[in-house]
This record gives structure tokens, C-alpha cells and sequence, in this order.
């Protein structure tokens, strides 16, 4: 907006203000001795403030650990809050201000307490700092109102503190009795069932099972063996018959005759032809040559014979053929009694499976009782622990060491009062009445669509030919002067009685 | 009809009508400007000027006397005020001595002639018709022939005769518009906080841009 514009708004401003200056001047008037009612009315207030140091020191922080939300500073500011807004305390207050008895209904008592609780203001100023603000018609009155509530609140404040550790181990020491007895009862559950659970666990079900199998097939494999055993036996005894004959004979002699010659040889090694060992020896081994001449000449009468019986002469007992016979007999003997294991192991490894159905079954039941147990023990060593910081905490706090608060500010009683005062409102009104007129009237001209300034014509296309300026006849400038001195008088009497009404107001005289 | 006494300088004050004098310069010289104007818009040495405002009060009867006597100003030439302003009369004032019959009385039929009309006032060499005191009917007098031919007879009797109407405004009455149709130019008068942009335009439209000279914004 450039200055000539400004400066027109100004001059229409002025000029429409001239011509309603009775609704002004009246408007001026209502405003400013409105203002000055409520500044007659307006009651005084002497604030005062106390501030406390809140020490975060909570008994309850230590003992709740990490298990439960721990108290901060913030909530410090609302314990603080709730506690002198507690008719207990607020009622000590009016005790010792007031004196007993001194409301004759308990509602006019209530009444008088909720007042007292909403001029108390308490907010946070910094890190445990709390400001406590009480604000009265004297001077006198918030002082001793807030100096009563300060001390209530302290002394109450460390009462509360013993109390409130006394009841914390209280319940710590009732929840560790609870947590001791859940725990005996689970742990007597899960005996119980181990005491009645024969069948183990699944990691021993299952190494049995599997040495079962392990051994059944080694036993399958053994079973096999034999059955072949037998059958090459069973051959090899169809080979041989059951004497022998004398072509066996011989070569029993035979190989006894090489043994006498390795004898003799070993002694002629040492020893001369007549060592009577030696003579001993060459006679055993002529007799034995003279054995296989003999069986020589009984196998040439008797000729080739494909079988010898019992019945033949010289016929022995083949010891090859009973030799077979004796092995057969013992592997037959080996196979039915691994047969027979093979059943009793499959019977066995049915009955394990049976076992680890039963023991999956009882499965969940155990380790639900498990986990009851381990939870309800976990539980109750902290608890235990807890109990004992508890007892140390409660001990602490009786003997005066866990005091909380103390006051950082004592309160000071004001020299003035504080808000608006009533000088503020004589000086107020006038100076309002004035602006809201010269406001209402701006509002007005930049609000009505009528033409003020002959630029806005300008827009239009037809020429302006002249601007005539307000002319001002000798006639209009008598009613001006007139109005003038009407408007002078009218406002001089005005302001009169504004300050005659506010001397009147502050001297009392109202 | 012959000369009158003119008005003294403290009667011209009292009437607001400017003089040749120091203490209204500022304002004559703007009426002089608007005179050079009009004349420039119009070259006819006898055009009639219709004076109307936008709104009730609006000034055109002091634009209209102003502007009549700035005209008369010059010896050479004369100009006549012509009082249709039926609402608000106020050229009388002019006239020394009494003003017993007007325009309407003339326009009704009465039994008149031009010259028993036509009134010398203070001013020099400016001549008034006041309304008269037969105002009922006047829409239907001013669109009447007689009404054109006083015009013309009045133009045709002296060729330096500068011809003024004063009419009520323009948006508010009949008369101004019939009116309007007689006159050859027409200036519309912008009174200050009374009329909107709106009924600015809308006055322009009823006059039309040809017979339009121009606004006079008046404070």
C-alpha cells in the first residue's frame, strides 16, 4: 500500500468517524467504563510458589526390577498432584488454617475444598524439580495456605513412603508363600508321573528299537549262514561213507612210518646205529612196514570195493564222516535256537514300539508339567530375591533413609499482586474504547462497497472529468465548531466520571 | 427582465457558489477545468448539459450552479440554470426577489410565456428557471413538446447561451432519463461514500457512453 493510499484510508477513516461521532463517542464511552467495571470487579491475586526437589530414588524402582513400568519424573509431577489434591491432605490444610469446625455443613467444607484445589497449580520445572503455585485474594492467606500445604505434604509424603514400602514387602513376601506353594505342587505332579512312567523317554525307545533291528538282522544274516551250512554239509556227508577202509589203514601207517624215520634220522644225528633209541626205532619201523605190507596184500585180495560196510573186515569208522555228522547236528541245534531269537526279538521290538506310542502319548502331559515347574521355580527365586531387597528397602525407609522429597524454594510472601491490576484496567479502558472504534470503523469502510476515492472510478471507461474537494461553507463550519464543542464537553465529562469513578472504586468509596 | 443586483462575496460564500476571489481559487479552477473539458467534448456554443447525480444528495445541484456560473464568468457568454430537480429543489436561492411560477407551470398549460420564467439572479449573466409549484405530472411535461420546444427557443434566442439542467439522479427517477434524452451532453455527479460501482455502471448504461461527458467525483 503506498503512502498517498494510506493516507486516504486515513482521511476517510477520520471523515467517517466525524460523521457518527455521537455513536462513537458513545460506543468510546460503553467500552471504556465496561473495561473499567471489570477492572472495579476484578479480584486480586498474590501468587505464591514453593518448589520441591523430587528425588527419583522410588522405592518401588528397585524392587519391580524390569518386570513392571518403573516411575518416572513425569509421573512424579502427577503423585504430586493427586497427593495435595487428596481431600486427606487438603483437609489438614484447612485444619490448621481454619481450625476445626470451622465449616457448619460438610458440603460447604467440600465446597470449600474443590475452590482451594483449583488455585493450586503444579507443574514441572526441570529434572525432579516441581513448582507449587497457590494464588489468594491476600497476601497473608496464599502464603500461609501454601507453607501449610508444603509441610502437609511432606510429612504425609514420608508416612506414605513407610507405608508403601511396609505394604510392597508385604506383597513380595505374600507372593513368594503363593509362588513357594504352586511350586511344591508342581513339583510333586511331575514326580507323580515320572513315578508312574516306566517306559522312558523317546531317545532310549528309539536306541532300542534300533539295536532290536540291528540284531534281528544280524540274526536274519547268521539264520542264512546256517541254513547254508547245512546244505553243504548235508552234501559233503553224502560223499563219505560211514567206515573206512584198508587203503586208510595203510596210510595211517604210512604217516606213522615218516614219523619214526624223522626220529631216527634226528638222533643218528647225535647218535651211532647202536644207541638203543635208534635200535628201538628201526625196530618200530620195521614193524610198521611190515603193517602196510600186510594191509597191502589184505586190500589186493579183497579187491575194489566202492562202499565198506560194517560187515567188512578191517572196516573202521570213517572220523571224517562223524565229523560231519557232528557239525551237522550242531549247526541244526544253532539254527533252531536262532530261530527261536529271532521271535523273541520280534516280539521284543513290537513291544518297543508300543512303548514310544505310549511314551509320545504322555509326552505333552510331562512336558507340561515340566514347564509349569521350571516357570513357577523361575519365578520364585526372583521373587525370593526381590523379597530380599525389599526387606532392605522397607528397613531404609523406617529408619528415615528413603525420603523423597525435600524443598528445593520455600515460599516467599509477595509484596504485589500478580495478573492485571486495576491501574492496568483505568488505563486500559479508555486506550480499547478508542482502537475498537477506530477498528470497528476500518472494518467498516474496507467492508461497505460504496465509493470512496475517486481512483476506483478510474477502472471504469469514462473519463473523470473533476475531483471536487469537500468544500465547507460558513454554515457547515458553525455546525462543525458546534459539534465540536459538543463532542468536546460531552467527552470531557465522560472522562471526568471515568477517573472520578475509578479514584471512587480504588479509595473504596464504592 | 432587466439586471439585479448581484450577490456580495460573504452571499456567494454563504451559498456556495464560487466567485472570482482568492479564498475559493482552488475550486474555481477546477470547475474552469471542467468547463474546458465540456467544451472540448462539445463544440456547440449553445449545448444543453444535464447535471444528475448517482444517488439522493449526491451534489448534483451544486455541480450544476457551479458549473453554470464558471460559464458565466466569462462576459461574453451567459448561461441558464434550469431547475428539474422535482425532489429537492434548490435553485431558487439564486433569484433575488420572488419566484412566483416555474418550468411545471409553464410545461402545465398555464397561460405563460418563456419570459415569466426565466429569472435573473445574483450571479452575473446567469439566468434560473426554478421548478415552479406544479410538479405533479412533471415525467409526462418534460417528455411533452412543449418541453422540447422551450428548449429550442431558449437555444435559438441567444446563440451564447450555455443551457444547464438540474435533475434529480439519474437512478432513481424517470424524469432524469426523459430528460437526458433532451440534453445534448450529460454529466453524471459520484457522491462520495453513497453509490456503489455498481450503480455507477448502471447510471452509465442509462445515460449511454454518447451523450456521456464524464464523472465529477464529489467529496
Amino acid at each position: 500500500m503506498d503512502f498517498t493510499l494510506l493516507v486516504n484510508y486515513i482521511n476517510v477513516v477520520f471523515r467517517e468517524i466525524w460523521q457518527r461521532k455521537f455513536l462513537c463517542l458513545f460506543a468510546f464511552t460503553f467500552i471504556s467504563f465496561a473495561i473499567l467495571v471489570v477492572g472495579i470487579f476484578w479480584p486480586s491475586k498474590f501468587e505464591i510458589s514453593a518448589t520441591i526437589y523430587a528425588d527419583n530414588q522410588n522405592i518401588l524402582k528397585p524392587l519391580l526390577n524390569n518386570q513392571a513400568a518403573q516411575s518416572s519424573v513425569q509421573d512424579q509431577t502427577k503423585v504430586v498432584r493427586d497427593m495435595m489434591h487428596s481431600p486427606r491432605i487438603l483437609n489438614k490444610v484447612i485444619e490448621q488454617i481454619f481450625g476445626l469446625d470451622s465449616f457448619e455443613t460438610a458440603e460447604e467444607q467440600g465446597q470449600f475444598l474443590n475452590i482451594l484445589r483449583s488455585k493450586i497449580k503444579i507443574s514441572r520445572l526441570g529434572a525432579g524439580y516441581i513448582k507449587i503455585a497457590y494464588s489468594d485474594k491476600t497476601s497473608m492467606m496464599s502464603y500461609r495456605v501454601i507453607n501449610s500445604l508444603v509441610d502437609t505434604f511432606l510429612k504425609s509424603s514420608s508416612e506414605e513412603q513407610k507405608s508403601e514400602s511396609r505394604e510392597a514387602f508385604l506383597f513380595i513376601d505374600n507372593q513368594v508363600r503363593q509362588y513357594k506353594d504352586q511350586l511344591v505342587l508342581a513339583e510333586e505332579r511331575l514326580k507323580e508321573f515320572r513315578a508312574y512312567n516306566f517306559d522312558g523317554r523317546d531317545g532310549d525307545v528309539d536306541s532300542s528299537i534300533s539295536r532290536l533291528r540291528s540284531q534281528l538282522e544280524e540274526l536274519k544274516i547268521s539264520l542264512d549262514e546256517g541254513k547254508i551250512t547245512v546244505t553243504s554239509l548235508k552234501k559233503q556227508l553224502l560223499g563219505e561213507s560211514e567206515y573206512s577202509s584198508q587203503q586208510f589203514k595203510k596210510s595211517v601207517y604210512s604217516e606213522r612210518l615218516n614219523d619214526l624215520e624223522t626220529q631216527k634220522h634226528a638222533l643218528l644225528l647225535s647218535y651211532t646205529d647202536d644207541y638203543p633209541d635208534v635200535v628201538s626205532l628201526t625196530y618200530q619201523i620195521e614193524d610198521v612196514k611190515k603193517s602196510i605190507r600186510d594191509a597191502a596184500e589184505k586190500e589186493k585180495n579183497s579187491g575194489s570195493k566202492a562202499k565198506v560196510s560194517a560187515s567188512d573186515e578191517g572196516a573202521v569208522l570213517n572220523p571224517l564222516y562223524q565229523e560231519l555228522r557232528s557239525r551237522l547236528s550242531t549247526v541244526y541245534t544253532d539254527i533252531k535256537t536262532k530261530e527261536k531269537r529271532l521271535v523273541a526279538l520280534k516280539k521284543l521290538k513290537d513291544s518297543e514300539y508300543e512303548r514310544r506310542k505310549r511314551i509320545a502319548e504322555r509326552g505333552a502331559e510331562e512336558s507340561e508339567l515340566t514347564r509349569d515347574y521350571k516357570v513357577t521355580k523361575r519365578i520364585y527365586e526372583d521373587m525370593l530375591e526381590r523379597k530380599e531387597k525389599a526387606r532392605l528397602s522397607m528397613t531404609l525407609n523406617i529408619e528415615g533413609q528413603g525420603v523423597t522429597y525435600r524443598v528445593q524454594e520455600p515460599a516467599l510472601p509477595p509484596l504485589n499482586p500478580t495478573g492485571l491490576r486495576f491501574l492496568h484496567f483505568v488505563i486500559l479502558g479508555p486506550f480499547l474504547g478508542l482502537f475498537t472504534v477506530i477498528g470497528l470503523v476500518v472494518m467498516y469502510v474496507l467492508l461497505d462497497q460504496r465509493i470512496r476515492f475517486s481512483e476506483k472510478l478510474q477502472t471504469l471507461d469514462v473519463v473523470t472529468l473533476a475531483v471536487i474537494p469537500h468544500v465547507k461553507t460558513p454554515f457547515s463550519k458553525r455546525v462543525i465548531r458546534a459539534d465540536m464543542i459538543i463532542c468536546l464537553i460531552v467527552g470531557s465529562f465522560v472522562m471526568a466520571g471515568y477517573i472520578g469513578l475509578a479514584f471512587a472504586s480504588k479509595m473504596g468509596l464504592l | 427582465m432587466g439586471e439585479v443586483d448581484h450577490f456580495s462575496a460573504e452571499e456567494l460564500d454563504q451559498l456556495n457558489i464560487i466567485g472570482g476571489g482568492k479564498k475559493s481559487s482552488k475550486i474555481l479552477n477546477i470547475f474552469r477545468e471542467l468547463r474546458t473539458q465540456l467544451l472540448k467534448v462539445n463544440k456547440r456554443n449553445n449545448f444543453v448539459c444535464m447535471i444528475s447525480s448517482i444517488s439522493h444528495e449526491g451534489g448534483a445541484s451544486y455541480v450544476a450552479t457551479n458549473l453554470a456560473s464558471v460559464f458565466a464568468l466569462d462576459k461574453s457568454k451567459t448561461s441558464m440554470l434550469i431547475d428539474a430537480n422535482l425532489y429537492s429543489p434548490s435553485l431558487e436561492k439564486l433569484i433575488i426577489g420572488d419566484a412566483q411560477v416555474g418550468i411545471t407551470d409553464y410545461l402545465s398549460g398555464q397561460n405563460l410565456d418563456i419570459k415569466d420564467i426565466v429569472y435573473a439572479t445574483g450571479v452575473p449573466r446567469l439566468r434560473v428557471v426554478p421548478i415552479g409549484g406544479n410538479s405533479e405530472g412533471a415525467a409526462e411535461y418534460f417528455s411533452s413538446d412543449k418541453m422540447l420546444s422551450f428548449i429550442k427557443e431558449i437555444r435559438s434566442r441567444y446563440s451564447d447561451r450555455y443551457i444547464f439542467i438540474d435533475s434529480p439522479p439519474i437512478t432513481e427517477s424517470s424524469e432524469a432519463r426523459i430528460l437526458s434524452e433532451i440534453a445534448d451532453v450529460v454529466i453524471l455527479v459520484v457522491p462520495h461514500a453513497r453509490a456503489t460501482y455498481n450503480q455507477v455502471e448502471s447510471a452509465i448504461n442509462i445515460v449511454g457512453k454518447e451523450k456521456l461527458a464524464g464523472l465529477v467525483y464529489n467529496n
